[in-house]
């Protein structure tokens, strides 16, 4: 199954962090809150959170070049009362 | 002196932290952009002219103190006039001060003071940081256009909307981080 993120909590998140950082440019006296800043940045923060949502690269496993893929655990044991199919 | 005439009010305004320059149909780059206007504002000391139009050379307003203003329609009578102030958002503007005067006088020039915590009342919010402001003063006999950045001093983490501003901007960007969050199989 392919590993994905959350898209549109990415969206969402990535546009309001857009808004609020255009906002805090404007606070901090770097920038106003012209065109770039008001609608430039909020898209910019929206590709970014949709972009980081389908490529999803915190919390995976890494895996070594040349590494096997893990094996399967032990299969789950039947109801109680029930011997595993194995031992029938 | 008519007080409410022309582009009086729009130094003044420049002055307290929502003006836009007056009129100097000047070199490339300064503020004003339509119109024979001219002013300037002192505050604490500095004068500041149209040319004060970049977030490098910005009109910088202290929390508190007086500006000596003056300004001129460069020899043109507005009559009945009217105009106004708004802070720059994106595509359009918020006006924050308008006015309207028959200027029966003729008046062409103005000066004044203004103290700066009378401006800031007129604020919504307690704000700080760095503004596009635009201006524009119009009537029979020309008009004026023109626009000025202007810097409230201030330390913004000590102001409401800074601190939330900040604040959010950590929310926002640690869930963007969770978007990204690798989703078990």
């Amino acid at each position: 199954m392919k590993r994905r993120g959350r898209p549109v909590l990415g969206a969402i998140m990535g546009l309001l962090f857009g808004v609020f950082v255009a906002l805090d440019l404007a606070f901090f006296g770097v920038r106003p809150l012209d065109n770039l800043s008001v609608i430039g940045l909020p898209l910019i923060g929206l590709a970014l959170g949709l972009g980081l949502a389908y490529w999803a690269p915190f919390g995976r496993k890494r895996i070594a070049a040349g590494a096997t893929a893990p094996t399967p655990g032990p299969r789950p044991a039947g109801p109680p009362g029930q011997p595993p199919e194995d031992a029938a | 002196m008519h007080r409410t005439a022309l582009v009086a009010r729009i130094v003044v305004a420049s002055a307290f932290a929502v003006a836009p320059a007056l009129a100097l149909a000047g070199p490339a780059g300064a503020a004003i952009t339509k119109g024979p206007c001219n002013g300037s504002a002192t505050i604490g000391g500095t004068t500041y002219t149209p040319a004060n139009d970049t977030e490098a050379n910005p009109i910088i307003v202290p929390e508190q103190g007086t500006v000596a203003w003056q300004g001129t329609t460069g020899g043109a009578v507005i009559k009945n006039h009217s105009g106004s102030i708004g802070i720059v958002v994106g595509p359009g503007s918020i006006t924050v001060a308008d006015w309207a005067n028959p200027n029966k006088k003729g008046d062409t020039e103005s000066s004044g003071t203004y103290d700066l915590a009378t401006a800031y009342e007129k604020l919504p919010l307690d704000i700080v940081g760095i503004y596009k402001v635009v201006g524009e003063h119009a009537g029979q006999g020309g008009s004026c256009e023109g626009f000025a950045m202007v810097k409230i001093d201030g330390n913004p983490l000590a102001t409401v909307p800074g601190a939330a501003a900040a604040g959010l901007t950590v929310l926002t960007g640690a869930g963007v981080v969770a978007a990204g969050m690798a989703k078990k199989p």
